[in-house]
């Protein structure tokens, strides 16, 4: 488990000074979280314009909820700040959705548009690669995409995970080693396309 | 897949778990190599290697994965603080979880409603009974009845009160 960061300490200084009733220190946790909440929920709903509200929704919600963020069991706001943005979306999604069962949308695959490569110029073998994770990461079921992103994309510990999700640290560790394999999977395939494509 | 693939395959993810997390704190990744049976395993075994460099492959691709810029984010930064500036009741949650006093403005308010009421039906009061009563105990007897008046009315005008200042 990671020590606090500078960040993490500031965070916790905001919280407590926000409580205290000076709600300009609030903005403190906005503007050094927006753009991680944002991009999560992006990943989660897609539509920037809806992720951008939803940016707005977490964040009020985290103001009145502030009392309850529990600073022993959280140890950080990133994680507490995740987990309510990510609930945010989860019902965002129940509503757009509410023909389809939550448990669909957890595990249901977004988008099943073929991956494709276009770019066949030589040092572009990792760029290719990024862009190809890209696109499978969209492939992947919600909760698989959420954690592959929180660790690797966001470098969050297991801890941090578990907390943002709101599953033990076990859980986690499968649902990342089952992401990788689709990814794995995924990418295997679409290199088997790119060749018989001639790339 | 073979027991000892799984258990290398284990031992490649612990691997690469303190991969991760180090980088973290900033320790140069590279440092971490392999231990010695993994690598005389992936040497032989193709599967394993895939899934070594695989791994490897996602964690420095995740990294660079393309993030999006907050569209108009000055402005979501100013419309979030915007929203929780106008918050309504917030401070009076905190205030009831001990965090901060109750807003004073609108206390000062609801005092000064309340000291105005007061004034009111006790003076109302008093024209109404001064003339009937004795001078002596015009007064005395006026404000004790405006008393317990305002005694039996005091739930209902701080109802009223509530209603026109807002939490
Ligand atoms: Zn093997």
């Amino acid at each position: 488990m990671q020590g606090r960061t500078e960040g993490d300490i500031d965070d916790l200084a905001a919280v407590k000074e926000t409580l205290a009733g000076d709600r300009h220190a609030f903005e403190r946790l906005v503007v050094r979280h927006q753009n991680l909440i944002f991009n999560i929920l992006a990943r989660m709903v897609t539509e920037q314009e809806v992720a951008r509200d939803l940016t707005q929704d977490a964040f009020l919600k985290a103001f009145r909820n502030l009392r309850q963020f529990d600073q022993k069991q959280y140890r950080a706001v990133r994680p507490w700040l995740v987990k309510i943005a990510t609930n945010s979306a989860l019902d965002y999604l129940r509503q757009v959705k509410s023909t389809v069962s939550f448990e669909q949308i957890m595990s249901e695959e977004p988008y099943l548009e073929p991956i494709s490569a276009s770019d066949t110029s030589i040092d572009v073998e990792r760029i290719l690669f990024v862009e190809k994770l890209n696109q499978a990461l969209s492939l992947l079921p919600l909760r698989y995409r959420q954690a592959f992103i929180l660790r690797y994309q966001y470098e969050f510990s297991y801890d941090e995970i578990g907390k943002a999700m709101q599953e033990n640290e076990n859980t986690v560790r499968t649902l990342l080693f089952r992401a990788k394999e689709r990814l794995r999977k995924l990418i295997l395939t679409t290199g088997k396309a790119d060749n018989v494509n001639g790339l | 897949m073979s027991m000892v693939c799984n258990k290398i395959k284990e031992d490649l993810d612990s691997l690469f778990d303190q991969i991760v997390d180090t980088s973290l704190s900033g320790a140069d990744a590279a440092s971490l190599s392999l231990p010695a049976i993994c690598q005389a395993h992936l040497s032989h075994c193709q599967n394993c290697r895939d899934y070594h460099s695989a791994n490897l492959m996602f964690f420095e691709a995740a990294s660079t994965l393309p993030t999006l810029a907050v569209p108009r984010h000055e402005e979501l930064t100013a419309s979030i603080m915007q929203a929780v500036m106008a918050e309504k009741g917030s401070d009076n949650y905190l205030a009831a979880q001990g965090a901060i006093p109750v807003h004073a403005g609108a206390s000062a308010r609801k005092h000064d409603l309340w000291l105005l009421s007061t004034s009111c039906l006790a003076f109302a009061t008093m024209t109404a009974y001064g003339s009937t009563l004795d001078e002596s105990f015009c007064n005395i007897t006026a404000w004790l009845i405006s008393l317990l008046l305002l005694l039996a009315l005091k739930p209902l005008i701080e109802k009223a009160t509530e209603k026109e200042v807002p939490a």
